[in-house]
C-alpha cells in the first residue's frame, strides 16, 4: 500500500515568528506569575537548530489530534492563540504566544520541572507551519580547566533538547475556518498508564483529543487483526496473532496505537501483513484507548475447519479451556460440553 | 476559475466518493446496537454542485479556497424514526468522530413551519483517509452528517427540489401548501412520537406488571 510523503507538514516553509518563555508549573500554586519571556531575533543559528529538532521529531510519523472545538460557537482558545500566532499582527502574535505559555504553566503541576517553551511560526505564501516546543529544565555539569586548574560548576536555566520529556505540536494551514483543526503531536508520556502524566501535553494544554477515538480505533483495530489473520497462511502466524488477542485483551497499556500493537506483540513477517492492512500512515500512528467490550464485540470467536468437514466455532475464552488445541505435525482440536441445543442446516455458517 | 475548480474537483472525486463509502461504514458500525436507524447513506457532492455553491455570488464571505472551505464535499445521512432517536444517534456518532458544529436547524420563527434537521460539522478521521488522500492539496478535512426522522425527510427532499433548489420564485399560495406540509410533518412527529412512548409504556407494564 503506497504511503504518501506528500503530506502539509512536509512543505519547507521559512522561519518569521519565534518566542521563548521560561514557564513554572502553577495548576496547583494559590498565586500565578505571568511567565517570563517574549519575542527573539531569528539567527540562521537558530533556524539550523530548530530544524535540527524539527527532523528529531519525525512529525510526519507523529500521531494526529484534533482540537476540542466547543460545537455551537466553533471555538478552542488554545487553537484561537495559535491562529492569531500564525496570522495575527505582531502585537496580537505577542500576546498569544503569551497566553500559550500562560496556559501550559497553568497545566502543569509539580511532579514537572519548569521548562522551556518556544512557539515558532513558518510561512509560505498563505500556509503558515506553528510548532509548539516544550523543554524540560536540565542539570548539567561544566568543566572548567584553566591555568592549571579544574574546576566544575552547576548550570541552571539549562532546558534539554533531546530529553524523552520533551514534547511539540505542529498545527499547518491556511487562515480558514476549516484548517487549523488536527495537528500532530510529538509527546513519549502520551501512552503512559497514568492518566494525569497522559494527558498533560495533549490534554490539559492544548485541549486536544486524539484524532482516532476510543471506539472507532479499536474496531480498527480488530478489523486489521481479522484482515491479517484470512491473509496469512502459517499456522504459527495465525497463533501468534491468536496470542495477540489474548494479550491485548489483558494488557494493562491500554493507550495504543496500530504501530505498537505490532511492535509489541507481532515478529516481522505477520506485523508486515498486519501494517499492509492498516489503512494509511496516519492511521497506523493514531493512538487510542483500547475499550475491550468494543474488541470483544468484534472479534467473539474463532472458527476452525477440521478435515472431516466439520467446523467448530468457539467463543475467543473458550479456547485453551473447553476447546483445546494440541500442536504437533499436525494440529489436532478436541473439545467437550453439554449440548444444549443443536441444528439441521443446508450447509455450514 | 470555475472550469480550473472543475478539473482539480475532478481529479479527487474519487478519492472523496471512497472515503464516503468508509464514512458510511464507520457510521453504520456505530449505529448498529442502536434501533429505529432507518438509513445511512453518504455521498461525494456533484461536481457541478460544488462549482455551484463554490461560485455562488450570495456565498458571505466568497469561498476564497472552496477545495478545502466547502465542508459538505462529503456528506452522510441518518434517517430514524422517533424525534427520540436523534439525540441517541448524535451520542453514537460522538463516539467515533470528533465534531466541531452542531446545529438544530428549524425556522427562525415559533410561528413558522419549515425545514428542520439536526447538522453536524466533524473531522475527517484517519481512519477514513484513503491511502492516495495525501497526493492532493487542500483535501478538505471535514464532512457534514445530517440526523433527521422520515418525517423531517419527507418534507426536505422535495422542498430542496421545489424551493431551495428550485429555479421558481414559488407565488405565496403555493409556499403556505409547502409550509402545510412542514406544519404536518413537524405534527406527525410528535404523534409518532406519543405513539411509541405509549407503546413502550404498556410493554413495559406486561414485562413487569407489578
Amino acid at each position: 500500500m503506497p504511503v504518501s510523503q506528500h503530506t502539509k507538514e512536509g512543505v519547507d516553509m521559512g522561519l518569521f515568528r519565534m518566542f521563548a518563555y521560561s514557564v513554572s508549573p502553577q495548576r496547583t500554586v494559590d498565586v500565578r506569575a505571568v511567565p517570563i519571556g517574549g519575542k527573539i531575533a531569528i539567527t540562521s543559528e537558530l533556524k539550523a537548530i530548530m530544524a535540527m529538532n524539527a527532523k528529531r521529531a519525525g512529525f510526519e510519523s507523529k500521531p494526529l489530534a484534533d482540537f476540542a472545538v466547543d460545537p455551537q460557537t466553533r471555538t478552542n482558545a488554545a487553537r484561537d492563540h495559535i491562529i492569531d500566532l500564525a496570522f495575527g499582527g505582531q502585537e496580537h502574535a505577542t500576546a498569544a504566544a503569551l497566553a500559550l505559555a500562560t496556559t501550559l504553566s497553568n497545566a502543569m503541576d509539580l511532579r514537572s520541572s519548569h521548562c522551556l517553551f518556544i512557539p515558532t511560526v513558518e510561512s509560505e505564501r498563505q500556509k503558515r507551519k506553528v510548532v509548539l516546543w516544550m523543554f524540560p529544565s536540565d542539570e548539567v555539569f561544566r568543566l572548567v580547566t584553566a591555568g592549571g586548574k579544574t574546576d566544575i560548576s552547576v548550570l541552571n536555566d539549562i532546558f534539554s533538547q533531546t530529553s524523552h520529556h520533551r514534547k511539540a505540536a505542529l498545527f499547518a494551514g491556511m487562515n480558514l475556518k476549516t484548517e487549523f483543526l488536527s495537528g500532530r503531536i510529538l509527546d513519549q508520556q502520551a501512552n503512559s498508564p497514568d492518566k494525569n502524566i497522559a494527558d498533560f501535553w495533549i490534554g490539559r494544554f492544548l485541549n486536544c483529543y486524539s484524532s482516532i477515538t476510543s471506539d472507532a480505533g479499536t474496531r480498527l483495530l480488530a478489523k486489521i487483526i481479522r484482515r491479517t489473520f484470512e491473509l496469512i497462511d502459517s499456522p504459527n502466524g495465525k497463533e501468534q496473532l491468536n496470542a495477540s488477542v489474548f494479550a491485548v485483551r489483558h494488557s494493562p497499556q491500554r493507550r495504543l496505537s496500530l504501530s505498537t500493537f505490532a511492535d509489541r506483540y507481532l515478529d516481522a513477517q505477520v506485523k508486515e501483513i498486519f501494517l499492509r492492512c492498516s489503512p494509511n500512515d496516519q492511521s497506523r500512528n493514531g493512538v487510542f484507548e483500547f475499550k475491550r467490550e468494543i474488541f470483544d464485540e468484534q472479534l467473539q470467536f474463532r472458527v476452525f475447519q477440521l478435515n472431516t468437514g466439520v467446523f467448530v466455532s468457539s467463543p475467543i475464552s473458550q479456547v485453551g479451556s473447553s476447546v483445546l488445541i494440541r500442536s504437533g505435525r499436525t494440529r489436532k482440536l478436541s473439545c467437550a460440553g453439554t449440548i444444549v441445543d443443536e441444528k439441521l442446516r443446508y450447509r455450514h455458517g | 476559475m470555475a472550469r480550473d475548480l472543475v478539473s482539480q474537483y475532478n481529479e479527487r472525486a474519487e478519492v472523496l466518493a471512497r472515503a464516503s463509502q468508509y464514512l458510511e461504514s464507520e457510521v453504520r458500525e456505530a449505529l448498529k446496537v442502536i434501533r429505529h436507524v432507518d438509513r445511512v447513506y453518504f455521498r461525494r457532492k456533484e461536481t457541478k454542485s460544488f462549482v455551484d455553491k463554490a461560485t455562488d455570488p450570495a456565498s458571505d464571505p466568497p469561498y476564497t479556497e472552496p477545495l478545502i472551505e466547502i465542508e459538505d464535499q462529503i456528506a452522510g445521512r441518518v434517517i430514524v424514526l422517533f424525534l427520540q432517536d436523534i439525540p441517541e444517534v448524535v451520542t453514537g456518532l460522538s463516539t467515533v468522530f470528533n465534531r466541531i458544529e452542531h446545529k438544530k436547524r428549524r425556522p427562525v420563527r415559533d410561528a413558522e413551519f419549515g425545514y428542520q434537521s439536526e447538522h453536524l460539522i466533524c473531522i475527517i478521521p484517519p481512519q477514513a483517509k484513503p491511502d492516495d488522500w495525501d497526493r492532493f492539496d487542500n483535501m478538505p478535512n471535514t464532512f457534514e452528517l445530517q440526523i433527521r426522522t422520515i418525517f423531517m425527510h419527507a418534507y426536505a427532499e422535495p422542498e430542496h427540489d421545489l424551493d431551495y433548489k428550485g429555479s421558481l420564485e414559488l407565488p405565496a399560495d403555493i409556499r403556505r401548501e409547502l409550509a402545510w406540509v412542514a406544519a404536518s410533518a413537524w405534527g406527525a412527529d410528535r404523534a409518532l412520537q406519543r405513539v411509541y412512548d405509549w407503546y413502550r409504556r404498556e410493554v413495559s407494564k406486561k414485562s413487569d406488571p407489578n
